[in-house]
């Protein structure tokens, strides 16, 4: 998998988008997340009557009474959020920057080649994928999992790379517990001997236990 | 809203952008003192900017919409974040709309797309920088916000104005929590600005680029934005720790006419902390890169332990 970048392989050179019917489908992510984004106000007064029924409090009336484009949960000196007016300034912050550019230089642009260290014959094969991308965060976070990584020698005609991440707790608590059931289970299973005979014998020898047990 | 606010908060925006390169022009100067070399003129990071932008735009082939766009947004997000910190006056309309939190954000946005555009080239350093940039971002962003939990647990407020108030009027005392708090705060800030020792903004070599790396293929009037938007980063990350540890000197609601002495101050407690950063970098060597989630691992627990000193001391 690659982040942005170029086609690793030839068929995917002719790769195309999805069609915008199923891009649409992400626009309800979106706009859920602008939604949330741009009027929090809103969306807390729903989520109110939850946290209402669940701890007897609720944030809507506090978050109201500072009117709809402020989000404060306690009070404005305490902690504040103004979502529409964030917006409108950092747009115009970035209207400032293309101004700054566009009105006092009119800059040219050439297209040329990526800048390659002196290597010129680097192909998109080349390019970081994203288990490069997340390797030194994996690589920090080493003891708290169990990694198994196979590195390819550089004389492998054919190298690859493979690593297989587990979880500690699945080889510490987990297969333990697993393993001790299964013996148990084994044992058990010893009395099943699947003969009808020894079956008899099974019932035979309860009766015989129970009427001692009720004799005494 | 009042007049005087707005002029204030214009002020502030116009005050950052100016003297934005002069903070990063003044750094490199003691720098270049500190290692017994002759230093360069403090106007050259004007000089630099006004070059790149004259100069034409060379672009990658397969660089899309989103890497030409990438430094508008970036710059953007740094004037925004210099609007909100408070600089020269607490009297800020910007404040109640965007508290401490929502600037951390406002960074977080500003490093997502600059790493995207980054990895939009497909070369192998561009990845190589965002994967960087992404790993000490998300180690160097808890640290920030616990720094910025420490200071408002103690002034009630995570709004930036209200902690600069607060503090401000108090009586000269040193806090124990802000004090671990302010070592974490350096911290986080020399790596989020791309600092030795964990990174080298003068560096030329490619294998231990990080916020050069991202930025390599920029040229012309995007690299002029990108450098700009740098230099208010760290204008404004040097805002926030003077807004939290020396907030003394600031003009306040009702008295704009204290805005005239404050810009003198400000100029001071930056012209002082630029040369403290210079000593810092000169007295430091660059770290290997996996050295890195250690000394932002400290500075998270610093920052804890200034947050657990205020729960115990109450101070």
């Amino acid at each position: 998998m690659i982040f942005l970048g170029q086609p690793r392989e030839e068929k995917l050179a002719r790769a195309h988008d999805a069609a915008w019917l199923e891009r649409a489908g992400m626009l309800w992510l979106v706009a859920g997340c602008l939604v949330l984004g741009l009027f929090p106000v809103q969306v807390i007064e729903p989520i109110g009557q939850v946290t209402q029924m669940l701890v007897g409090h609720n944030l809507a009336d506090t978050v109201r009474a500072n009117g709809w484009f402020l989000l404060a949960p306690m009070s404005v000196e305490r902690a504040s959020y103004a979502p529409l007016v964030f917006l409108v300034v950092g747009a115009a912050s970035f209207y400032l920057a293309i101004i700054i550019v566009r009105v006092l230089y009119r800059g040219r642009l050439r297209r040329a080649v990526p800048w390659d260290c002196g290597y010129p014959a680097g192909n998109a094969r080349m390019q970081d994928t994203a288990e490069g991308f997340g390797q030194p965060i994996r690589r920090m976070f080493g003891p708290f999992f169990r990694m198994e990584i196979k590195l390819p020698s550089p004389f492998d005609e054919k190298p690859s790379y493979g690593v297989t991440i587990d979880d500690h707790f699945w080889h510490w608590i987990y297969l333990p517990i697993a393993r001790l059931t299964e013996a148990v289970a084994k044992q058990v299973g010893r009395l099943q001997q699947g003969r009808i005979a020894v079956y008899l014998l099974y019932s035979f020898v309860t009766l015989i236990a129970m009427l001692v047990l009720v004799r005494l | 809203m009042s007049w005087s606010g707005l002029f204030s908060q214009l002020l502030e925006i116009l005050v950052a952008l100016v003297l934005a390169p002069l903070v990063t022009g003044w750094v490199n100067q003691c720098r270049a003192w500190l290692q017994n070399k002759s230093a360069p003129s403090l106007l050259l990071q004007y000089r630099m900017l006004r070059k790149l932008f004259h100069k034409e735009s060379v672009v990658a082939e397969h660089a899309s919409q989103l890497f030409r766009t990438a430094p508008y947004i970036v710059f953007g997000c740094m004037t925004m974040a210099s609007g909100i910190v408070p600089t020269l006056s607490t009297d800020l309309p910007l404040s109640p709309a965007a508290d401490a939190i929502a600037l951390v954000g406002l960074f977080a946005f500003a490093r997502v797309f600059i790493s995207l555009a980054a990895m939009d080239i497909g070369t192998a350093f561009g990845s190589l920088g965002a994967r960087r940039e992404m790993l000490i971002g998300f180690l160097a962003e808890p640290a920030l916000l616990m720094v910025l939990f420490s200071a408002s647990l103690i002034t009630k407020s995570t709004s930036l104005t209200s902690i600069a108030e607060t503090l401000a009027h108090r009586e000269f005392v040193i806090y124990p929590s802000l004090a671990f708090a302010g070592v974490a705060f350096t911290l986080v800030s020399l790596a989020e600005n791309a600092r030795v020792p964990v990174d080298n903004p003068t560096t030329h070599l490619e294998l231990t680029m990080i916020h050069e790396a991202l930025i390599l293929e920029y040229s012309g009037r995007h690299l002029a934005l990108i450098e700009w938007a740098a230099s208010l980063k760290l204008f404004a990350y040097s805002c926030i720790g003077l807004t939290l540890f020396f907030p003394w000197g600031m003009a306040e609601v009702g008295s704009p006419q204290q805005l005239i002495l404050a810009l003198p101050v400000l100029v001071l407690k930056l012209a002082i902390g630029g040369a403290i950063l210079a000593l810092i970098e000169t007295a430091s060597a660059k770290m290997r890169i996996f050295r890195v989630p250690e000394f932002l691992a400290t500075a998270f627990m610093l920052a804890v332990i200034g947050m657990l000193v205020h729960f115990l001391l109450g101070a």
